[in-house]
């Protein structure tokens, strides 16, 4: 075997993009990628990103990270869903769980039936078929069963972590892993003119770093990608509003703490509330161009409960995404590759899915202009577009889909044009009930559902086979799959007993 | 909430009464119990590749059990038997045979042509099991197909359709009757009857006897791709032999693929018409006898169409190797089943079909495709020929990831597994690139993960039996 030299990799920027990226590597391509983070205490991090997606598991496993561990130092709580309030309809409620409604009958999806017994007015809710609904309603919480066949196996859950603990916990990782901390702010980037790939940064003080391959995690400033090499920006703002946020931490309140991610509608937007254990994340996603940002702060001091422990911090953004992610020997990652608002906690995940893919298109020969490097490159952007793609439609779903007219807001999101692509989902679920599927990316039939059905966005007609079964068996297997929901549901421990028994643990083992 | 479940398809009448028809007729009637369904005789094509399929896929055991078809009854009625590997003889250069097989290709890390799955081996060494579910077992690594007297298959589907209450089947199609709105009216019989119907579902082979009558016949053209457009067809009830492997010979005129059944040897040799006149390269086939079948490779671009659905080499044609065929019909009924519309007609739903089932057989499409790509090819005029093919997109996509760094990009509905292209890609003598991430191992655990692979497959080989013994203890075994 010969011995390849190892690529010299400097991720710009020590937020949780960059140290996710900077502990992956160095935990997963020693020897392969020699990972320097260069980050700034003047610049700082953007401090959100609380509420994560079920893959964040998977992120964290193939890391060797013990979950308990890193939910203690990340102050993490579980979350098994958010919960939409106010957007179809104003008084209206529904969880997006991790996890599915019922379970296919004679290979027709569990949707058809449910629809068919609500039109004879013989179901509940669709929430009450769906584990992850029922417990995160009752503040409970339990580890899903690994058996493929069983109810207890039918859901996921993410976490809900400390913005600002999450990325110094995998940066300690990833110096144990051998990475290289170097503090300090870039203020120029040096390419070589004949090729124009990136060669070095000059930190102010003047020490400069080159290295072979750039990451790009900083920040919505795109450092690299947007200001060094210009990549154009696709602006995804007439479909996607909301351009700012007001951030805002309280005190937990007495009692049970939410597994779950609440996001509730307002006049401009949608504020967030994600409890952690120590706190509580809230915020206020509104367009700029329907609210001042007075207006949002008093309405955000209006939802929250509890004590304000900081005082409101303004953030803003756009969405969209730089063309492409990776050009040259600057791959992107994070804000710094476009943003989709925090709507279904998605950011965080497409920094992880571009980390994986990052790694399994990892030009191990070193960062040519052209051949294998190239390769590389257009397999990344694929992937990373085709993710952005089917996520902007999803999110634009949810602000599309609504009865509400008491906004200019509102207005306009109700009777914006959408993409085309979305259309005809949309379309498609009115006349058949049927979900577009794909087998690649984030949410799946169960998440289209939820959001179609939460927000009242019903099929004319569903699926003939759902007539099949004679009334009376229909509405009896429906209300056992209920029982057995809130019976397992009911068994679980609540949430914060969980987190308390799951501390006693690794107390105990330590 | 308003709306109400789709009024339900009441008559589907199904051209052809071969497997696809059949099969097509099955999944329907059990799918909708109270609807009508009538089977309708088109002639015989011996042009019709996955009707006249001898052998299956393993992704066919699966399908059948849906259609409630058992293994244990296509044994004891079908004469099948059991294959877990073929043979690829000669195609990457003379005197050169490998062995693809089904089920798990050996582990990321692991070159799969150094290292051949754990069924090739067991087919080397003429060994069987049945492949347990528990994934920690060594033998659940292995799969297989199976293959059957076509004669008795037919009959025994037709049997099942008859009990489901499947109607007709011995009355010839006469002519097919447009509605005018782009679908079919009804069928009109040999005797005159005519048929109504709210789905029309098209079996009937590449003659395509009802989707004919449709105004829409936009195809897709693989003949750039898939360089064999004639296929002798033939049987040799002599030549048998009782194993778990098959056999594809490169010829420098095309190729031959023998399947050995418990009934002989079913055989197939393909070529290309521009290489030659057919007689010159029929008799370097070897064959005695045979029927000379001409394909026109490629798709229906809409396989649905209004009410006309089209299955089978109605729907694509294309050279039967790896005998992809009929999975290929049995994987689109699956999809359709999952779009399976009410009496109304929902363009959207049918968009959203051709569009899926088109993406599948593309992939199929590629996945024979690949067989052509290896560096060193046979001598003569036909693999001359295949050097200069065109590849799709997605197939060299494929091939740059896999030879560029042991990667498989996932395609939506393949019906392919990942394991299948692995083997696939070493049959032709493509060796995987180096992962990244095995790339940062260190050089004793990459070798170890060799031994360990190696390991499993001597553990499995010891737990399987000679086939002839298994075969033979079959009826006892499972009773
Ligand atoms: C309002 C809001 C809510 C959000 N909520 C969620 C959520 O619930 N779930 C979710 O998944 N995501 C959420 N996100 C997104 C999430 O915050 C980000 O995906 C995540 O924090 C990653 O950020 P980052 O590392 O790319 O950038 P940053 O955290 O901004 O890090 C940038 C880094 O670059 C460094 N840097 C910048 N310039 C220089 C320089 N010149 N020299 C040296 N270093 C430099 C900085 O020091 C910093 O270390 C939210 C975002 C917003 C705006």
């Amino acid at each position: 075997m010969t011995q390849r030299k190892p690529v010299r990799v400097m991720v710009v920027g020590g937020g949780t993009a960059g140290w996710s990226a900077a502990a992956a590597l160095a935990r997963l391509l020693p020897g392969v990628a020699e990972v320097h983070v260069i980050e700034s205490a003047d610049v700082g991090i953007v401090g959100v990103g609380e509420a994560t997606l079920p893959h964040v598991r998977q992120f964290v496993q193939q890391l060797g990270i013990d979950e308990a561990d890193f939910m203690r130092a990340t102050h993490a709580t579980f979350k098994l869903g958010i919960d939409f309030r106010n957007f179809g309809r104003i008084g209206d409620s529904y969880i997006h769980p991790f996890g599915t409604f019922g379970r296919e009958v004679a290979h027709v999806p569990f949707h058809h039936y449910w629809l068919q017994c609500r039109a004879r007015g013989v179901a509940a809710d669709i929430g009450h078929y769906s584990l992850a609904v029922q417990a995160a309603r009752a503040g409970r919480f339990a580890v899903p069963r690994d058996d493929d066949l069983s109810l207890g196996s039918s859901y996921g859950y993410a976490y809900q972590f400390d913005a600002g603990l999450f990325g110094p916990y995998l940066g300690t990782f990833a110096l144990q892993h051998g990475a290289r901390r170097t503090e300090g702010t870039i203020e120029s980037v040096q390419r070589d003119p004949l090729t124009g790939t990136v060669v070095s940064v000059t930190l102010a003080g003047g020490a400069q770093f080159s290295a072979d391959l750039f990451i790009d995690c900083s920040g919505f400033r795109s450092l690299l990608l947007g200001e060094a090499l210009d990549e154009p920006w696709e602006d995804w703002s007439h479909w996607l509003p909301c351009d700012r946020a007001i951030a805002m931490p309280t005190a937990s309140p007495a009692g049970e703490i939410e597994p779950y991610t609440r996001a509730t509608a307002l006049g401009a937007g949608w504020a967030w509330r994600i409890p952690l254990q120590h706190r509580v994340g809230n915020g206020y996603v509104y367009a700029s161009a329907f609210l001042e940002d007075d207006a949002a702060v008093a309405a955000l001091r209006q939802t929250v409960q509890g004590k304000a422990l900081a005082e409101p911090r303004q953030l803003r953004f756009r969405a969209g995404r730089r063309r492409n992610s990776w050009v040259g020997n600057v791959v992107a990652i994070g804000l710094s590759s476009g943003f989709l608002e925090p709507l279904e906690s998605t950011s965080i995940y497409l920094s992880h899915m571009a980390i994986t893919r990052l790694i399994d298109l990892f030009p191990i020969d070193g960062v040519q202009p052209s051949g294998a490097a190239e390769a590389s490159r257009r397999e990344f952007n694929r992937l990373v577009d085709m993710e952005y793609d089917r996520i902007r439609d999803f999110l634009i779903l949810h602000y599309h889909a609504t009865t509400r007219d008491d906004s200019p807001f509102w207005d306009h999101v109700r009777t914006m044009t959408v993409p085309d692509s979305l259309a005809e989902k949309m379309a498609l679920w009115r006349r058949t009930g049927r979900i577009a599927k794909y087998g690649e990316g984030l949410f799946f039939e169960p998440s289209w559902v939820a959001v179609y059905l939460g927000q009242n966005v019903a099929p004319e007609r569903w699926d003939s086979r759902a007539a099949l079964p004679q009334a009376s068996a229909l509405e009896g297997a429906l209300a056992r799959l209920e029982r057995e929901i809130a019976g397992l549901a009911s068994a679980m421990p609540g949430h914060r007993q969980f987190l308390t028994m799951q501390a006693a643990r690794l107390a105990n083992a330590g | 909430m308003p709306g109400s479940a789709r009024d339900a398809l009441r008559t589907i009448v199904v051209a052809g009464t071969g497997p696809v028809g059949l099969a097509a007729a099955i999944a329907l009637r059990r799918a909708l119990p109270s609807s009508m369904v009538t089977l309708v005789r088109t002639p015989d094509d011996p042009a019709a590749l996955a009707d006249s399929a001898a052998t299956f896929l393993p992704q066919t055991n699966a399908f059948h059990d849906r259609l409630g078809i058992d293994e244990k009854g296509l044994i004891l009625r079908c004469g099948a038997s059991h294959r877990l590997a073929l043979a690829f003889a000669g195609w990457t250069g003379p005197d050169h045979t490998t062995l693809q097989a089904y089920g798990a290709a050996p582990p990321d890390g692991v070159d799969p042509r150094a290292n051949p799955a754990m069924a090739a081996t067991l087919a080397a060494a003429e060994r069987f099991a049945i492949a347990p579910d528990d994934p920690a077992l060594p033998l659940s690594d292995i799969d297989h197909a199976l293959r059957v007297n076509p004669e008795a298959y037919r009959n025994h589907l037709a049997a099942l359709a008859r009990h489901l209450g499947v109607v007709g089947g011995d009355r010839l199609l006469r002519a097919a009757v447009p509605d005018g709105k782009g679908g079919l009216a009804e069928v009109v019989l040999e005797d005159g009857t005519r048929i109504g119907g709210d789905l029309f579902v098209d079996g009937s082979g590449p003659a395509a006897r009802l989707a004919s009558a449709l105004p829409l016949q936009d195809r897709e053209d693989w003949s750039g791709q898939l360089p064999c457009d004639r296929v002798l067809v033939a049987r040799q009830e002599d030549q048998f032999r009782l194993t778990t492997m098959d056999e594809v010979a490169a010829m420098t005129t095309g190729w031959r693929a023998s399947s050995f059944g418990r009934d002989g040897c079913h055989a197939h040799f393909a070529f290309q018409s521009d290489c030659g006149p057919d007689e010159a390269a029929v008799g370097a086939a070897g064959f005695e006898s045979g029927t000379l079948v001409a394909i026109a490779p490629g798709r229906r671009a809409q396989a649905w169409q209004a009410n006309v659905l089209c299955l089978g080499d109605a729907a694509a044609q294309f050279e039967p190797l790896h005998w992809m065929n009929l999975s290929l019909a049995h994987a689109q009924m699956a999809l359709f089943l999952e779009h399976l519309p009410g009496r109304e007609d929902e363009p959207l739903e049918r968009a959203e079909y051709n569009r899926r089932a088109g993406a599948m057989a593309d992939r199929v499409r590629d996945f024979i495709a690949l067989h052509y790509c290896a560096k060193h090819r046979p001598e003569g005029r036909f693999w001359a020929q295949v050097a200069t093919l065109e590849r799709s997109d997605s197939l060299a996509l494929t091939l740059a990831e896999y030879s560029g760094r042991g990667r498989l990009p996932y395609f939506e509905d393949d019906m392919v597994s990942r394991d299948a292209w692995k083997l696939a890609m070493a049959t032709i003598g493509l060796a995987p690139g180096m992962a990244p991430r095995i790339a940062a191992l260190p050089v004793a655990s990459q070798a170890a993960l060799a031994d360990q692979h190696k390991a499993r497959v001597a553990a499995a080989l010891r737990q399987a039996i000679p086939y002839p013994q298994w075969l033979a203890a079959y009826p006892k075994a499972f009773p």
